[in-house]
């Protein structure tokens, strides 16, 4: 930035792993096999909450079957991420009583209706009350109570305690006494189920000495190698965990992988056979994360100006039977839960509470979907009870250049946020339409909803961001790149060719990404938090940055330059600058270091700087920076079935720098189908811990049929945070759009939504009651 | 249960084949002939991943008994890009970026060839109702409409909307309501 | 698919000879193929596929109509001219089934056989009147549609009514009035007159590929202004497929203004509390279907539509 041009990144170069995935040539985990293979499956709980007897014996006697493993043959039974292998006490109905391998999937799908289970019910809670209430069965041992809405270790309960942030900033009484108006509210999300198009598989290959290779769809490619070990109680030396091709995630493949594999690996331990586990759609849907239900009570303060002096809210979520993203996960719900708003008094929250339902975890977005829609519900609100128009309202509030937020931290980079609303608001025609629509007569009532936003890029103060990166220059003056974060479809490795290219000189076409190879770098955590590119392509660059040093070096001797003469690397040729006809390949160059014995390697690993944050109050500085955005939804309604069209989607974005353009319109455009789910069409019908929709036949995906006219525009800045400005977009593509459009819908019924997904029952509920939805 | 024998032209080779009476078309393809680019996302026919070209109708694999099929012609996604060359389809959604995670990416492009091949001059209302089975979680179905005008020729918003401008702070806004 | 065998035959009387031995007979198979992935569905049992069967393949002009083999997939349904001029009503519903690659394999025949409470195809072909050819070990008789299935009951509590989670596995003696051994040769449909209109209108939450929350057929005349005939049936509401032509009766002979329509939906009303209260989504059907059946008939006197045009 600054002035900057670029060569690669910036442009909308085509993907690099696009040629296979076009031919079908690319290999997902379930199209690999080995001779020999045996096909595994999991028998599942039926009942959420009992202690069972599991009897194999039938199981064993069908030909074919091979071995059937219980929780006792499981070294690890319960992993360190909480959930369990395989375990005789279930506390959900996606856990895993029994897990049955044989030569062929016929054969094991007999094996397994031949496993006979009893069932001892226990008590069970499933909604927010029933765990909360005075008495409740504890599902969890380790659960806490509550004190003054806060979580108290003192007494039993069923409260996540680790779960807990709270955000402390000034003095939220003071503001509430001062405030013209008050408007106090409850909202409410459902669960959500990622229904990435690929079902989950898992492929465990012995190496015949004690070690393993492990094939998968895991989001963290390192993490097999981890949980492996763990289940099989072996050093993780002995586990190579190499990536396949991943048919999408948004957060999804991480523990369910994680324990797939374990579950394999015991398999081939037990069996000495390589082992495959593909699931089903029903088994994926229902052992795999969810989206956390929120509900959130807030109360917020303003002037009759308009200025918001202060902003209270419990952000409670049903955190499931097990739980391993809510302590991460609720970081990012405090700090952004006041909103993109700067709040003098800001008094917040956050928690998860254990029940017997279907376990939550990470889910594109990480609390900023239910964050969004239940702040920017109570904004319009608010903005009605100051008789206010609600682009005022914000205009008077939203978040600047050298802004304080909800945990103290000045925005110190450029911030585009009210620019991204007014150019949204005029090119919709929004303030016409939010006047003259609730005008109309007629069986469809057109609606309008405006969203603005902000989200903290990659993982901020959540964990250490730091990533590696392993490149090997090859004496033809091709380059290998071995990343340690995950290509699933958002287009990372394209966009690390590019970074690569970049960095190097050398030209992208021969650039090669290679899967992530738990030999080849260390674990960088997980590609999530929409890291990859602003952070993990830290590594990237300076690897190619270290790459580049090398091949000057020995260009320099090769072109025999004086100490004034400056040396350029592009497109593969080192050259004078300004004397085109002194050149030398890449190649040559590259050949002339291996045979002069010099490194043509470097495994660079970047460390962002740190951020310090205060655990009690939650201030401090939570990410390096924010990435900004604004979204206004057009439906029509139908008032006497209920059922919402939506009509267009225009959705602004301030992505600090498009490393690929395209590649960044396709996550907003996919964004906002996913995005329009959440707020309308999802429904998982979860009903006393049993899912209902639990095939794509329910859970109703969005189609070609249902997308409606997409109006997307990019922004950039000058952010120096992110890999050459680049900030994020994959969450941001899609955390906007559901509260877009509830918050259409409720203009066109003319009454608030106070509970997502909006389906057509809760519309005529809403006209018909004129109650809360 | 014994086998039986099906006479099946796959990818424009004639094949006899040796079935399980009760295996599924994609079972077939994928198990006994090793062509794994028509994908299971569903088993119930919803997802559209599984689609193949039956007789030059898009059907879906996971939902057509293999042994139904004596007589007939295949092709999948590999029959595309026989003798090495893209399927212009192909070709238009990698120019067009409308693959990301590319497991139902084989399932529309077969779609998207029986849609062109019966009718090559669509409306995108057409196109999107020729490609509603074909459940996609990654692309928002836009770059997908595109690739497929594309090689139609025709004209589409979806095709409009990619001159959608990248816009730094300080150049002029371009004014006026959006189309 | 979890079956016990699949059977091919290439004429009727072998279809026969395998149905009277017990064979569940299908065509095209995708309902079959979907409950079949439920290994107790089809235990033991063989299929017998009527889609390679000679002559099972014919959509031809009959007295006027059409007569549709039991092979005819609802794509060659759509795309029959004959069919599109002769009984577009069915075409419409036709094209209104799952998505392109459903109707490339599914048969008008098996949506009838399938006899789901919610299927779009069959209301059309109540209010055209139409019959199936039924063979069997007695011979061939023809039954009207509207004598043709039983009712069930126990449809209405299965939220949703989805193929995948259907209670019958076989529902040509529990939901169809067809004996041990009979199959569904073709579907006979009488033409619309020149003078008729329809309207066919399936109500869905998304434009996805499933089945409908539930469907209105209807077909009538109206000349002048003034309905003088007018058949009618709706989909997903009831435990046997049926006309509602009483419930349309307050219309007919008039202009069909607000009045007779409130009349219209208040008795359509009546009708699901009496014979459909353990529906599920109850509340949301009894307070939609008659707002549904009201704007569809006026959508039909107005020469106007209920779809909404997202561009």
């Amino acid at each position: 930035m600054q002035g900057r041009t670029y060569r690669v990144v910036g442009t909308s170069v085509p993907r690099v792993d696009g040629w296979a995935k076009v031919t079908g040539q690319a290999l997902y985990t379930d199209d690999m096999s080995v001779p020999g293979m045996l096909h595994a499956g999991c028998v599942h709980a039926r009942h959420p909450h009992a202690i069972v007897e599991v009897d194999v014996s039938a199981a064993l006697e069908v030909p074919g079957v091979v071995c059937a493993l219980t929780e006792s043959d499981f070294p690890t039974a319960q992993s360190k991420y909480d959930w369990f292998y395989c375990t005789s006490h279930p506390r959900m109905t996606g856990d895993v009583l029994a897990v049955v391998a044989a030569t062929s999937p016929a054969a094991l799908e007999r094996g397994m209706a031949a496993v006979r289970v009893s069932y001892h019910r226990l008590p069970e809670v499933f909604s927010l009350d029933e765990a909360l209430a005075p008495g409740a069965p504890q599902v969890r041992e380790r659960g806490v109570g509550l004190t003054d809405g806060v979580p108290d270790a003192s007494k039993k309960g069923n409260v996540f305690l680790e779960s807990y942030r709270p955000i402390r900033k000034g003095d939220v009484e003071t503001g509430f006494a001062k405030a013209d108006v008050v408007v106090e509210r409850s909202y409410e999300t459902r669960y959500a189920e990622h229904a990435y198009i690929e079902p989950e598989s898992v492929l465990v290959i012995p190496r015949g000495d004690g070690a393993y290779v492990v094939r998968s769809c895991s989001q963290h490619g390192h993490a097999p190698q981890e949980f492996v070990a763990e289940a099989l109680g072996i050093p993780m030396s002995r586990i190579q965990a190499v990536s396949s091709v991943v048919g999408g995630s948004f957060g999804g493949k991480f523990e369910l992988v994680g324990l797939m594999c374990g579950r394999a690996a015991l398999v081939s331990q037990v069996t000495g056979r390589a082992c495959k586990m593909t699931y089903s759609r029903e088994d994926s849907i229902l052992e795999s994360t969810k989206r956390h239900p929120f509900r959130s009570t807030i109360r917020i303060g303003a002037m009759r100006d308009g200025h918001i002096v202060a902003y209270e809210a419990a952000q409670v979520e049903n955190g499931g039977a097990y739980n391993n993203q809510a302590p991460w996960m609720n970081i990012r719900a405090a700090v952004h839960s006041a909103g993109p708003y700067e709040i003098p008094n800001v008094r917040t929250d956050t928690y998860a509470v254990y029940t017997n339902n279907p376990v939550p975890g990470a889910f594109r977005g990480y609390s900023s979907p239910q964050v969004i829609y239940t702040n920017e519900m109570i904004i319009h609100e608010l903005a009605h009870e100051l008789d206010m128009d609600v682009v005022d309202l914000k205009r008077r509030n939203l978040l600047r250049q050298g802004s304080i937020t909800a945990t103290g931290q000045r925005l110190v980079h450029e911030t585009l946020l009210v620019r991204l609303m007014d150019d949204v608001v005029r090119d919709t025609d929004y303030r016409r339409k939010a006047v003259e629509w609730p005008r109309e007569k007629g069986v469809w009532r057109r609606g309008i909803g405006l969203v603005t936003s902000y989200r903290g890029t990659a993982l901020g103060g959540e964990s250490v961001d730091a990533s590696g990166t392993f490149m090997i220059c090859l004496p033809d003056g091709g380059l290998v790149v071995r990343p340690a974060l995950m290509e699933f479809g958002q287009g990372l490795q394209t966009v690390y060719a590019q970074i690569a290219s970049e960095a190097t000189g050398i030209a992208f076409e021969n650039v090669r990404l290679e899967p992530v190879d738990t030999v080849a770098v260390a674990d960088s955590g997980l590609t999530v938090a929409s890291r990859g590119t602003a952070q993990g392509g830290q590594s990237v660059r300076m690897a190619g940055e270290k790459i580049r040093e090398m091949l000057l070096e020995t260009a320099r001797e090769m072109l025999g330059v004086t100490a004034d003469e400056e040396v350029g690397l592009h497109d593969g040729r080192c050259l004078v600058v300004g004397q085109p006809g002194r050149s030398v390949s890449v190649g040559d160059v590259a050949t002339t270091r291996k045979y002069a014995g010099l490194p043509l390697a470097t495994y660079q690993w970047y460390v962002p700087r740190p951020l310090a944050n205060d655990f009690a109050t939650g201030q401090g500085e939570a990410f390096t920076t924010y990435a900004y955005g604004a979204c206004v939804c057009e439906v029509s309604v139908n008032v006497h079935t209920g059922q919402v069209a939506v009509d267009r989607v225009s959705a602004y974005h301030d992505v600090g720098h498009a490393l690929n353009p395209e590649l960044v319109r396709g996550q907003i455009y996919g964004g906002i189908i996913m995005g329009l789910g959440y707020g309308l069409w999802e429904d998982l019908d979860l009903d006393h811990g049993r899912i209902r929709s639990d095939n794509l036949d329910a859970y109703l995906v969005g189609t070609a049929d249902d997308a409606p006219r997409m109006n997307v525009r990019l922004y950039e800045c000058d952010d120096p945070e992110g890999t050459y400005g680049a900030k994020c977009i994959a969450e941001a593509g899609s955390e906007m759009v559901g509260a877009a459009a509830a918050l259409a819908v409720s203009h066109a019924i003319g009454h608030p939504v106070r509970s997502i997904p909006v389906t057509p029952e809760s519309v005529l509920a809403v006209l018909d009651g004129g109650g809360d939805a | 249960m014994g086998g039986v024998i099906v006479n099946m032209c796959v990818n424009g080779e004639d094949l006899e084949l040796l079935v399980d009476p009760t295996a599924r078309l994609i079972d077939v393809l994928r198990e006994d002939l090793g062509l794994t680019g028509t994908k299971e996302g569903c088993g119930i026919g919803v997802c559209g991943a599984c689609t193949v070209l039956v007789d030059g109708r898009a059907e879906n694999a996971c939902l057509v008994p293999a042994a139904s099929l004596d007589g007939h012609a295949v092709t999948t996604v590999e029959g595309l890009s026989l003798g090495g060359d893209l399927d212009p389809l192909q070709s238009a959604f990698l120019r067009h970026h409308a693959i990301q995670c590319g497991f139902c990416t084989p399932g529309l492009l077969m779609s998207a060839r029986a849609l062109l091949d019966e009718n090559p001059s669509p409306t995108e209302g057409e196109i999107r109702t020729a490609i509603r089975g074909n459940l996609c979680r990654c692309t928002g179905y836009e770059q997908v409409v595109a690739a497929i005008a594309d090689v139609a020729g025709v004209e589409t918003r979806a095709v409009r909307a990619e001159q959608d401008e990248t816009r730094r702070p300080g150049e002029v806004a371009d004014e006026g309501a959006i189309a | 698919m979890n079956v016990g065998g699949y059977l091919r035959v290439s004429t009727i009387d072998e279809a026969l000879s395998a149905a009277a031995d017990g064979a569940m007979v299908i065509s095209g198979g995708t309902d079959v193929m979907v409950k079949g992935r439920d290994s107790r569905a089809y235990a033991g049992r063989v299929l017998v596929d009527l889609g390679q069967v000679d002559g099972l393949h014919e959509l031809v002009a009959h007295a006027g109509g059409v007569e549709v083999g039991a092979a005819v997939t609802l794509s060659e349904l759509v795309e029959s001219e004959v069919a599109c001029a002769a009984v577009p009503l069915l075409v419409e519903a036709a094209r209104h089934v799952g998505s392109v690659q459903t109707r490339n394999r599914a048969t008008l025949a098996g949506n009838v056989a399938n006899a789901c409470p919610a299927a779009d195809c069959i209301p059309a072909l109540m209010v055209l009147g139409a019959s199936v050819c039924v063979m069997g070990p007695t011979g061939e008789r023809e039954v009207p549609i509207a004598e043709l299935f039983r009712e069930t009951p126990a449809c209405l509590r299965h939220d949703g009514m989805r193929v995948r989670t259907c209670y019958f596995p076989d529902p040509a003696t529990k939901k169809l009035r067809l004996a041990p051994g009979e199959l569904i040769r073709s579907v006979r449909v009488p033409a619309e007159d020149a003078d008729e209109r329809h309207l066919f209108f399936k109500l869905t939450e998304t434009r996805g590929v499933g089945l409908g929350v539930m469907n209105l057929a209807l077909v009538g005349r109206v000349e002048g202004g003034v309905v003088r005939e007018l058949h009618a049936s709706m989909g997903g509401l009831f435990a046997r497929p049926c006309l509602i032509d009483g419930c349309v009766a307050p219309v007919v002979g008039t202009r069909a203004g607000s009045e007779g329509l409130a009349a219209c939906s208040a008795l359509l009303a009546e009708k699901i509390a009496a014979e459909s209260p353990q529906l599920a989504r109850y509340a949301y059907k009894v307070r939609v279907a008659p707002a549904l059946l009201a704007d569809g008939i006026d959508a039909l006197v107005s020469e106007t539509t209920l779809e909404r045009c997202v561009r």
